[in-house]
């Protein structure tokens, strides 16, 4: 994993023989990849799209893509409502005789966590994870529509369901264990808790070394403490809280943690519910992917920060996913 | 092999049917070639064995009737007879949809092959005997699962109910395509039940006495009959029986019949056993029709018992069965054919004919 | 394990901890009987319906063995039902990957495979939970060996398990079985994930007539089970699939409640009534039916408040708060109480010199004078007394039924209070804690709840139409909102109490659709009623009152109702503002007609 100045991606990025997947959404980093490379190096551009959701648009920057991408770039997803459909068209895709041998870059960014775990569940299924490189653009600014103390992202929660691919196990016989990889949105985090009422629940926050920053990571302690806070004004203590740390830079470190924290986990049904960066959800995915038991489950939210999600930032790190 | 030697009407049916691959569940598959295949399989490989089995595994071993190939082309037989299914009029038969009649095929076809491990719960062994059996039939099991299902219930209890067909779904989705999985198992247990007839007695072992005892009525039985008719303009099943004196005048063996453990009834007589019989038909016949009524209705059983003499073949003496059939106020007396024919039973009538030589007629 | 634990009842005793996670002694404890509880109890089908919180899962809990051998202190095989539980939600049948199957051939099958083996599974669990002495004693060790010799692993294999038996039979064995075969399913189901084509599942595919059914029966004939019915009790079935809902209508249409009944419980969103075979299921031929949903209906209408107040001054009691009634632990605001009652002697009077209500009872008076005192406060907008939500009479109406309404902002205001009380111990709520939180709950429900439903529209197959129905229920709550306010303040109005209409015409399809979302919502609440107008049975629609405080109305009992029609109600779905405006100029009364001709002209003003 390197963490690189986007100004520098296209030295990063192979010359040939490679597609290009951008993640479209409502997030100003939509564009940033595409932006600063050059776009006749890849063999094939395909911008891809959130579900729809009623009352958005899939996307602000549609027409931008096709403006700066090659006129051969395709949009994936257009009016598609759920992860099943996404899936299957990239799939269908992937198996076109122009993607044979192909590496894969994928922008991350402005995907949803819940269709980034199902590409990367579908990347895997495909045995095409070697071939596979990941790209995050950074935030400079996360909620900059809003002053700090008033910073939100997404509110309320419509749906909770495991994601494509992640069904887990869930036996009777054992007992449910909630893994909230929590970020900075509580009322999310809270309301999962509340569905899932989960006999055992652990609250994970970034370490402090593994963090975007000391600030990010104060912020995400702050609000971990929050959502316990919440918990306990409503519902009384937790005998069997815990807590545990994990990266939120490196994918394969938080892969790593997350398999640590587990192997302490016996006889229990596990349900992990990534909200923090996509780079941890990256590493939630490459855990589950290990210990087929487990669910990874995603909080649909009602609204979104659209008009302040995040400022892009200069950085983008770079994950190759080709590590057993 | 895409052919069947000698199809019944239905088959015929089928082959024609099986063109619109789009009334099927998985369209790219040819049902109908995968259906020869299977019944071929089964002529090749099971049937011929599963007489032997259904002797040699029962736990009454003994001599059963014949569940041979031509029992089931029998049964294929009488059940497009229920359906007035004929070979000329292909095209038009809309009785049933096509992968309706392809179950239903498939269901006749195996629902006595369980017998090959024995009489005891052979009905239920037909979901076993199609998944062996998954790679002739499209590799479905849940597919596979709902044919079963339906043959299962041609006989045999499920949880301890007799009512096998009932417990089934009136509708079936299979894909998109709907299939009444009970009025199909009607279809297999009325066409089993009427399917009974001289052919499947062991008939040179009957005359030479060579059966096991408590076989012998179920042969003679089978023997008696000369004719299974079902009609389907007046709706009625015609049987009729012939028996020769020889048959009337003596008990022949069978299994232990006695419901109290001190008695003990091993032998009966043919007219009472054939009275038995009817009434279980009668009673198959009003079971069958609540889930066979809006397609079709066996609305009558007429049944004649001529007692013939075995030289000359005529006829001594006719017996006045009542014809069964849904008659009068319900609760208005019984149709218990032997209260009802009283004096033709047992050992009184039987005397009549035990000093009658063969021949004469004076 | 749970002696150790510190309860967390005994921090803040109205915490509404799931019943999943109550020791048997906890929830037994806790339990407050609804009479309908005792309906339960017999054989036969029955859902249960009520939102979440409404005490359904308690219910359900209440009858697992654990539960039931310490109410009625008897042993497990004197047991008259034997009660296994199984969450749904907390399972995985509901995975995106399953809409992949169920439009294919036989999905069915599969679907009623899955269900069966969590069922089995959870009855297996459930056995050992209970069942202690089955390892301990030879005679159960052989009637277990025997089960699975003569039955189980016969029945498995019939449909297809190819395991060896295993020589040493125990119940966790059994366990591990189901567990495997759940695995399985879910490998196959996974597989399929990323897989649009057509591949057959080949694995074991149990029924309910072939396995269910017959496992149950040897169980009982074991002595394994004791000898009576086996309840399944399903909690929040909602979260099953459509194809999944409709297997279980299947079981429910099968006459096997001598062996088995099916006690499933939802959150009013239940996909379907139908079978796999398209038939609907029907109360009370196939099922009968709980609705927690309504104060208005059954017992809960004369008992919800006892009820209530039980359900407080037990869990007082568990926290040392002997003693303490709950009219005492929520006490009203005096100030406003006494101010109430000088309204009420006000009103008693005019009764008395009058001609007509001389006779009424002093209780009607005082009925009559809270909404007047309301009416008044607003009068003196600037005066900053406000009327105040609070008193345990008031907080029990505002819950509206559902006890987790009363519980959760009760737990919150103990919370501040303890806050407030700075160490010291809670004796009593303040009343003006309790307003702050029954007003935050109002605020909340108005707002941030339709951001939620915004996004279930989508998701719900039975709300058909757009996006545009949310905030026509949203316009619709709005207005009438404001209209039961304009009742409750003018003086003249017909009618002051007013908080539910019926519909005096015919329900257009739109329209039903709006109101179905509301009460599936929670805005609304339905019950049936005949009795004013005397035509046969009407559905009222009551506002919920938790809302009450957003429109500054009375909570307390009332029994008026408006009759509006269809056309006013889509009217003012559509076109609240101009509704309110009309309102404002002419008065409650007038504003209900809803000549069309004047609304025409008030929508060219508003333009």
């Amino acid at each position: 994993m390197t963490k690189i100045l986007l100004t520098d991606l296209q030295n990063s990025l192979p010359r040939e023989k490679f597609a290009l997947l951008i993640g479209l959404g409502f997030d100003e980093r939509s564009l940033s990849v595409l932006s600063s490379v050059d776009v006749t190096c890849p063999s094939k551009i395909f911008g891809i799209l959130n579900p729809a959701k009623a009352g958005m648009s899939q996307t602000k920057y549609h027409e931008q893509f096709l403006q700066v991408a090659p006129s051969t770039a395709e949009l994936l997803g257009e009016g598609c409502q759920s992860i099943i459909e996404i899936v299957d068209i990239l799939q269908a895709r992937l198996y076109e005789p122009e993607m044979k041998g192909l590496d894969l870059v994928v922008d991350i960014t402005s995907l949803t966590h819940e269709l980034l775990v199902a590409i990367i569940g579908l990347l895997a299924s495909e045995k095409l994870m070697s071939r596979v490189t990941l790209l995050y653009t950074g935030a400079d600014q996360y909620s900059f529509n809003t002053s700090s103390d008033k910073a939100w992202l997404s509110r309320g929660v419509v749906e909770i369901r495991s994601v494509l691919g992640f069904p887990g196990v869930m036996l009777p016989s054992k007992r449910l264990h909630l893994i909230i990889m929590a970020g900075f949105e509580i009322e999310r985090a809270v309301e999962v808790i509340r569905r899932y009422e989960p006999a055992k629940l652990t609250i994970g926050y970034g370490a402090k070394s593994q963090s975007v920053s000391e600030e990010h990571h104060e912020a995400n302690k702050v609000f971990a403490t929050q959502i316990e806070e919440f918990l306990i004004r409503e519902d009384g203590v937790r005998n069997d809280l815990q807590h545990f740390e994990f990266s939120c830079v490196e994918p394969y470190a938080a892969k790593n943690d997350l398999i640590a924290f587990l192997s302490h986990a016996h006889d229990e049904n596990i349900v992990i519910c990534p909200l923090n960066t996509k780079l941890s959800t990256v590493g939630a995915a490459l855990a589950a992917l290990e210990l087929s038991n487990v669910q990874i489950c995603y909080a649909q939210p009602a609204e979104y920060n659209i008009s302040g999600y995040a400022k892009p930032g200069v950085y983008v790190t770079v994950v190759r996913l080709d590590k057993v | 092999m895409n052919a069947l030697i000698n199809p019944q009407a239905l088959e015929v049916i089928l082959e024609e049917k099986c063109k619109d691959s789009s009334k099927f569940p998985k369209m790219p598959n040819n049902y109908y070639v995968q259906y020869c295949g299977f019944v071929n399989h089964l002529r090749t490989h099971i049937y011929p064995n599963v007489d032997a089995g259904l002797n040699a595994n029962s736990k009454t071993s003994g001599y059963y009737t014949a569940h041979n190939a031509e029992h089931f082309d029998e049964v294929v037989r009488y059940a497009g007879d229920l359906l007035s299914a004929e070979s000329c009029d292909v095209e038009r038969w809309g009785v049933l949809s096509p992968y309706e009649l392809y179950v239903l095929l498939i269901a006749i076809r195996i629902h006595d092959v369980g017998n090959i491990h024995g009489r005891e719960d052979h009905e239920k062994k037909c979901f076993p005997f199609l998944r062996e059996h998954k790679s002739l039939l499209g590799n479905d099991i849940s597919e596979l699962k709902i044919i079963a299902n339906i043959a299962e219930a041609h006989g045999g209890k499920v949880n301890g109910s007799r009512d096998t067909i009932g417990a089934l779904n009136a509708i079936e989705l299979v894909g998109k395509i709907s299939i009444r999985p009970r009025l199909l198992a009607a279809i297999v247990r009325f066409a089993d039940e009427i399917c009974e007839n001289s052919g499947r007695a062991a008939t040179y072992l009957l005359e030479n006495g060579n059966l096991p005892k408590h076989s012998e009525i179920y042969h003679k039985y089978a023997n008696a009959i000369r004719g299974s008719v079902y009609g389907p303009a007046e709706r009625r099943v015609n049987i009729k029986f012939k028996l020769t004196t020889e048959d009337v005048a003596q008990a022949w063996g069978s299994e232990e019949r006695s419901k109290e453990p001190e008695t003990s009834k091993c032998t009966v007589y043919l007219i009472d056993e054939i009275l038995d019989r009817l009434e279980k038909m009668d009673r198959e016949r009003r079971y069958c029709n609540i889930f066979s009524r809006e397609t079709y209705a066996v609305e009558s059983i007429r049944a004649t018992i001529d007692i013939i003499d075995s030289e000359t073949h005529d006829v001594l003496e006719q017996i006045p069965v009542p014809e069964l059939t849904d008659k009068g106020y319900p609760d208005a007396g019984s149709t218990n054919l032997k209260e009802q024919l009283s004096r033709y039973c047992g050992a009184a009538f039987a005397s009549k004919y035990s000093g009658v030589a063969v021949g004469d007629k004076s | 394990m749970s002696g150790e634990r510190v309860s967390e009842l005994m921090v803040n005793p109205f915490s509404v901890k799931t019943p999943e996670n109550l020791s048997p002694e906890e929830l037994v404890d806790l339990f407050v009987p609804y009479p309908e509880y005792e309906n339960l109890q017999v054989s036969g089908h029955q859902f249960l319906h009520g939102h979440r919180g409404s005490g359904k899962s308690m219910m359900l809990k209440m009858m697992t063995p654990d539960a039931q051998c310490l109410t009625l202190a008897c042993s497990f095989k004197d047991l008259p039902f034997y009660g296994a539980y199984l969450s749904i939600k907390a399972t995985e049948v509901n995975a995106a990957e399953y809409s992949r199957i169920e439009g294919e051939p036989s999905g069915f099958i599969l679907s009623e495979h899955v269900l069966v083996t969590k069922i089995l599974s959870a009855l297996f669990v459930s056995i050992k939970r209970h069942s202690y002495f089955i390892d301990s004693d030879i005679k159960y060790r052989e009637s277990l060996a025997n089960f699975a010799n003569s039955t189980l692993y016969k029945r498995l294999r019939y449909v297809g398990w190819e395991q060896t038996s295993v020589a040493v039979i125990d119940i966790d064995t059994i366990i591990d079985i189901f567990d495997e075969l759940q695995a399985d399913t879910v490998r196959y189901i996974k597989q399929r994930a990323f897989s649009k084509e057509y591949c057959p599942y080949n694995g074991p595919l149990l029924g309910f007539q072939d396995v269910l059914l017959p496992v149950v029966q040897a169980l009982r004939s074991t002595s394994i089970l004791p000898d009576c019915p086996v309840f399944f009790l399903l909690d929040d079935a909602d979260n099953l699939t459509l194809q999944q809902t409709k297997v279980l209508n299947t079981w429910v249409s099968y006459r096997s409640t001598d062996l088995v009944s099916l006690k499933i419980s939802t959150q009013m969103g239940y996909k379907t009534y139908r079978t796999s075979s398209g038939i609907k299921i029907e109360a009370p031929h196939d099922y009968s039916e709980i609705n927690f949903t309504s104060v208005y209906t059954g017992s809960l209408k004369e008992n919800y408040p006892r009820l209530v107040e039980q359900i407080v001054e037990k869990r007082l009691n568990r926290v040392g708060l002997k003693n303490i009634k709950a009219s005492d632990f929520f006490p009203a605001d005096k100030a406003q109480e006494e101010a109430i009652r000088i309204i009420s002697d006000e009103i008693k009077g005019r009764w008395e010199t009058s001609e007509v209500g001389g006779y009424r009872a002093s209780d009607d008076a005082y009925r009559f004078a809270r909404p007047e005192y309301i009416r008044r406060l607003s009068g003196v907008s600037k005066s900053g007394a406000t009327y105040k939500y609070a008193g345990f009479e008031q907080l029990v109406h505002i819950s509206s039924g559902i006890i987790r309404f009363f519980l959760e902002p009760a737990a919150r205001m103990f919370a501040d209070q303890q806050k407030l009380n700075a160490g010291e111990a809670v004796s009593f709520i303040a009343p003006s804690i309790q307003d702050d939180e029954i007003r935050k709950q109002s605020d909340e429900l108005l707002i941030a709840k339709f951001d939620e439903m915004r996004g279930d529209a989508q998701n719900d197959p039975d709300i058909t139409s757009d996006l545009a129905n949310v905030d026509r229920l949203k316009n619709l709550i709005q207005a009438l909102g404001s209209l039961f306010q304009a009742f409750l303040m003018d003086k003249d109005a017909s009618q002051r109490r007013v908080f539910s209409f019926v519909i005096s015409d015919s329900v257009p399809h739109s329209l039903e659709e709006i109101l179905n979302m509301g009460v599936k919502f929670g805005y609304l609440y339905e019950d049936a009623t005949g009795r004013k107008t005397g035509m046969g049975r009407t559905k009222l629609y009551v506002l919920s009152r938790r809302l009450a405080p957003a429109f500054k109305l009375d909570p307390i009992g009332f029994s008026n109702y408006l009759s509006l029609t269809s056309k006013f109600l889509l009217e003012i779905s559509e076109r609240p503002n101009s509704f309110v405006s009309r309102l404002r100029k002419q008065g409650p009364d007038k504003a209900v007609e809803a000549p069309a001709q004047l609304t025409f002209l008030e929508d060219l003003d508003n333009d």
